[in-house]
């Protein structure tokens, strides 16, 4: 699978979670700040592993991870920190 | 016994407008349904008051309580006496945490204590004789026994508006894939403190999202979401459910709707949680020690008032000469059971409810307060909460107390009312 982009998984969360997300949201911009909870997180986990085929081990849960669509894009492209 | 005000319902609204109207001389009956008041603060475990402080204008600001009167005496006990503590801020929001069991009590000695009140557990209205545009009578019913009161005003704060049901008078109810969804919440016990901070409630998300996945819990438990309680190693699981069953799609008024929300709110938060003291750290030993006396409702049938009050209202902060009670929480729609959409007024100022909204449009002695009060479905997702269900409460019991007058002129008594609680 070709590697994703921050645009893509702003546009992931915003289809799936957020739909208020502004349309320039920046690849930057806190997720968490515009509302994104667990229950939130728990969608997007399982939606990465639908479309994008990522699985999120545990270790890889936490809020530097899901942040903003630059740290999205980095965990599932193998990139996390 | 015929008392001068009846309220029906002893939730935050109906406990707020029974004492208002008492404290302004009125002899007063609160009636209500279950075996204790304060509504969705306790029977249902819900354990944050929203919508009794102001929006913060800057991160830094105060907290400022919305409301004179009650909110404002009912915040400051609970905080003094150890029942809440907070406010927190969550986002941009701030709320006050409380122990439902202790606010159940709370609410028993503030009623006890409160002169010309009458107080009547158990007890429900199942019917009511209208006479030219007035309820002339109510029959009231506990466990089989019926009797009859004639009281001169009736607030309807019982959530579902069961008077304008039973009266046949004007109501509106959101279609069913529209209303906001119900939530189960649980109590538990002995879960690890460490497991609820940090990154721990997105460490419990993917768990149950692989749990999900691997068909070991039911789609349902996407719902959940923990949050730790006012007391060591204690923990709330909210459960938000689309309400749909197999036999009808949700609806709050009827019983087949509740029953499955009861029992499928029972089935998967024990499944959630037993499966997350093997699969989790922190939860080996966690149980569930309190059970809702109900699922929590968000949404059901909303009264039509003289004015209802709309979407617009609150995002442009509307305020008026008839305003009563000031709403400042936003709209916080649950229209999945997959987490909130919020929607904030353009400028963080409270919006102000007019005397209209909690006014029956066809009957001149019924007021109505709390989340059954005269809004559209978006104004609800706003107004439903417990703080401002207290504000629209006392609002609708000082206009209960007084003598019957057109809205205007009677919205400034309640206002000069309010305005001397403030001094």
């Amino acid at each position: 699978m070709p590697a994703t982009t921050p645009t893509a998984m702003i546009d992931l969360v915003r289809e799936t979670v957020l739909p208020d997300l502004p349309a320039d949201f920046s690849a930057e911009a806190d997720f968490f700040e515009s509302g994104l909870d667990s229950m939130g997180v728990m969608q997007l986990v399982m939606f990465l592993e639908e479309r994008f085929a990522k699985k999120v081990e545990p270790d890889e849960l936490s809020r530097a991870n899901f942040r903003s669509g630059n740290a999205l894009a980095a965990l599932v492209n193998g990139q996390a920190a | 016994m015929n008392p001068d005000v009846l309220v029906i319902g002893g939730g935050s609204a109906g406990v707020a407008a029974a004492i208002a109207a008492a404290r302004r001389g009125a002899d007063t009956l609160l009636v209500e349904r279950h075996a204790f008041f304060g509504g969705a603060g306790t029977a249902s475990l819900v354990h944050s008051f929203c919508g009794l402080y102001d929006l913060p204008q800057t991160p830094e600001a105060a907290p400022q309580v919305a409301n004179p009167g009650l909110p404002a005496e009912l915040e400051r006990e609970l905080r003094a006496q150890g029942i809440a503590h907070g406010p927190l801020r969550m986002g941009k929001v701030d709320v006050l945490m409380h122990q439902p069991q202790r606010l159940a009590l709370f609410f028993d000695q503030w009623c006890s204590r409160q002169a010309n009140l009458k107080v009547l557990l158990h007890t429900k209205v199942i019917d009511a004789r209208v006479e030219s545009r007035h309820v002339a009578e109510v029959t009231l019913h506990c466990r089989g026994s019926t009797w009859k009161v004639r009281p001169r005003t009736i607030v309807d704060a019982s959530g579902d508006a069961v008077l304008a049901a039973i009266t046949n008078h004007a109501w509106d109810q959101t279609p069913a894939k529209e209303l906001q969804r119900p939530a189960y919440i649980v109590g538990l016990a002995e879960v690890d403190a460490a497991a609820l901070s940090g990154d721990g409630p997105l460490k419990i998300a993917g768990c149950l999202a692989r749990a999900i996945q691997d068909q070991k819990l039911p789609a349902a438990a996407a719902g959940a979401h923990f949050r730790a309680g006012t007391t060591a190693n204690e923990a709330f699981l909210t459960l938000d459910l689309t309400g749909d069953s197999p036999e009808c799609p949700f609806d709050a008024t009827d019983a087949r709707s509740l029953t499955w929300i009861e029992m499928q709110g029972r089935e998967v938060t024990f499944a959630i949680v037993e499966h997350l003291r093997t699969a989790f750290e922190g939860f080996s030993k966690a149980r569930i020690t309190t059970l809702p006396l109900r699922a929590g409702i968000r949404e059901s049938r909303r009264w039509i008032g003289e004015t209802v009050l709309t979407e617009e209202d609150l995002l442009e902060s509307r305020d008026s000469d008839d305003s009563v009670a000031y709403a400042t929480w936003p709209m916080e729609l649950r229209e999945t059971a997959r987490g909130p959409r919020l929607l904030y007024p353009r400028e963080p100022k409270a919006c102000g409810i007019p005397l209209g909204c909690l006014r029956a449009r066809d009957l001149g002695n019924v007021f109505v307060a709390g989340r059954c009060l005269s809004a559209t479905h978006r104004a609800q997702a706003s107004i439903r909460v417990m703080g401002t269900a207290v504000a629209t409460g006392q609002a609708a019991g000082i206009a209960a107390a007084n003598e019957e007058q057109n809205t205007a002129a009677l919205a400034q008594h309640v206002r000069a009312a309010l305005s001397d609680l403030k001094a």
